[in-house]
């Protein structure tokens, strides 16, 4: 029996949609509560939009919302208060909207979602006995075609971190993406690299380059660092599996996917979501 | 008898140690480590921006939602800020550590899988609206109890359906009218549960998934495109609802 689906009605209410090329939206981040920066801000409004349009500029952060409104399309200006109280120095998701005056209720035009983010923390070298990057995403010069490849530290026994190389001619969106830490990206591209990591952790014990009982510390090789995150993920590292045993790699293998996604929440989710939003059924 | 604690939050030692529990099915792995509790090495009193403390009853009973709601609203105090503690991770997994028992389900020595984010706020956009304490404490307080009763209802050892599909759209969960349509659409006054099908996954339950909650934010994401339903009350909300969600408009949930 066929499934009822709204999206099987046709309904076309001549709703347009604001291309994203149409507005600017700054935020300045720079005092206690940021505000939409008033200066930099643009919108400009298809032409045959009634003069009497409502135009609302919402903005979201998970459960917070407030709103600006700037009046009637014919003389719209932004208001006098323009901090975002509600969200805070967080991601927000601004959404242009346009309500018909004809027909209230009725969206006349809108945006797509737009997302800001406040600045990263400037990035600073980490002080002697502080934390230290395991695995870092660089931008490279790739061959033509290959997005991006995991490169191990070269020299034996360094604590250097793990790059992933991505291509920085042809894709250097990804680079962006996953720098700044989007879930969705994560959740396509890591699992495998943490594989593939974990795959050359056995192999290299196998070829005694690094010894699993070593215990971690600030000088030990990058080997001996990974076996020790992923011991604490796991409750086991190399030196508690035979790594001889494709079986028990795997299975510690499988061990480490699941402990991440469990810390991640959930990735496969997270790509469906991707993949599909809105959750339209195919 | 119960016994009084002042609120406290864990460090960064202690949300790893409670995050080492294992959380999936398993035996006393996954038993909580309550005695960091109240360790000054894992854990420190809060003081809330009134320069006081608060108390909680360490051994409070509940069962559902709703009723831990009330224990973290008389704890917290009906004045507090959702604001000054909805960043505090270490606060939220406190409390979720401090009420384990009764958030997981499954006993000492023998517990079914779980998820950590909603035990341990993830801080990801993805899945920071399924932790058990906060959420829906903040949903409370933004939207009022008798909006929200839908994703009170539940027993708290488990995450319902429902809560899953759609404290997770942002657009949805910020807009009183939105939350109170789910309730009105799902929630049995008379039950003082959620109606048969509610939860319903696609193909199955008694409307074979038409009406669900799942379909309700499939058809929100449509409905987004065309109305401006920030404008609209519960009632105009619901009329645009197309005629699988009439099971529910109807009241019981029957046809």
């Amino acid at each position: 029996m066929p499934k009822k689906s709204k999206k099987g009605t046709v309904n076309f209410t001549g709703r347009r949609r604001i291309l994203r090329d149409s507005f600017q939206i700054n935020v300045d981040w720079s005092g206690e509560i940021p505000v939409v920066d008033r200066d930099s801000f643009r919108l400009v409004l298809p032409s045959d939009l009634p003069s009497g349009s409502r135009v609302l500029v919402d903005a979201n952060h998970r459960m917070s919302y407030q709103f600006f409104d700037l009046g009637k399309k014919s003389d719209m200006a932004l208001p006098e208060d323009l901090e975002l109280s509600e969200i805070g120095h967080n991601s927000v998701t601004f959404l242009i909207r346009v309500v018909d005056p004809a027909t209230p209720g009725l969206l006349s035009a809108r945006s797509a979602p737009y997302r800001v983010d406040p600045p990263k923390e400037r990035e600073r070298k980490p002080k002697k006995g502080e934390s230290f990057s395991l695995l870092q995403i660089t931008p490279r010069d790739l061959n033509p075609g290959v997005p991006m490849r995991v490169i191990f530290p070269r020299i034996n026994g360094s604590s250097d971190p793990i790059n992933i190389e991505v291509n920085r001619r042809e894709c250097l969106e990804l680079h962006d993406s996953l720098v700044e830490n989007e879930d969705a990206m994560h959740a396509l591209v890591l699992p495998s690299h943490l594989e593939s990591i974990a795959e050359r952790l056995a192999s290299d014990v196998v070829r005694e380059v690094f010894d699993p009982s070593e215990k971690a510390s600030r000088k030990s090789s990058w080997q001996s660092h990974w076996n020790y995150l992923f011991s604490t993920w796991t409750g086991k590292g190399l030196a508690e599996i035979d790594p001889r045993e494709p079986n028990e790699v795997s299975d510690w293998i499988g061990e480490i996917l699941s402990s991440w996604c469990m810390k991640f929440g959930n990735p496969a989710r997270v790509i469906s979501r991707y993949l599909n939003p809105g959750g339209v059924r195919r | 008898m119960s016994r009084e604690i002042e609120v406290r939050r864990l460090n960064e030692r202690g949300i790893s140690r409670f995050a080492n529990v294992d959380w999936g099915s398993t035996n006393s792995a996954g038993d909580p480590p309550s005695e960091i509790l109240l360790e000054d090495e894992f854990s420190e009193i809060v003081i809330f921006s009134n320069g006081k403390t608060r108390l909680v009853h360490r051994d409070a009973g509940f069962e559902t939602y709703a009723e831990l709601v009330d224990i973290i609203d008389r704890c917290l105090g009906p004045t507090m800020d959702i604001g000054e503690i909805a960043e505090d991770r270490g606060l939220w997994s406190w409390f979720s550590l401090l009420f384990y028992e009764r958030l997981r389900n499954g006993e000492a020595g023998s517990w079914k899988k779980a998820a950590m984010p909603r035990f341990i706020p993830s801080g990801k956009s993805n899945s920071y609206y399924r932790h058990q304490v906060f959420s829906p404490y903040a949903l409370t307080k933004m939207h009022g109890k008798e909006a929200s009763e839908i994703f009170l209802c539940g027993k708290t050892n488990g995450w319902p359906e429902i809560n899953e599909q759609l404290l997770n759209v942002s657009a949805f969960i910020s807009y009183t009218p939105l939350i109170a349509s789910a309730s009105s659409l799902y929630f049995d006054k008379r039950t003082k549960r959620a109606k048969p099908g509610a939860g319903s996954k696609d193909g199955q339950g008694p409307f074979n998934g038409e009406g669900s909650s799942r379909r309700l934010r499939t058809v929100f994401w449509q409905l987004y495109e065309t109305y401006d339903l920030r404008s609209m009350t519960e009632d105009q909300i619901i009329q645009l609802l197309p005629s699988e969600f009439d099971h529910f408009k109807n009241g019981d949930g029957e046809e």
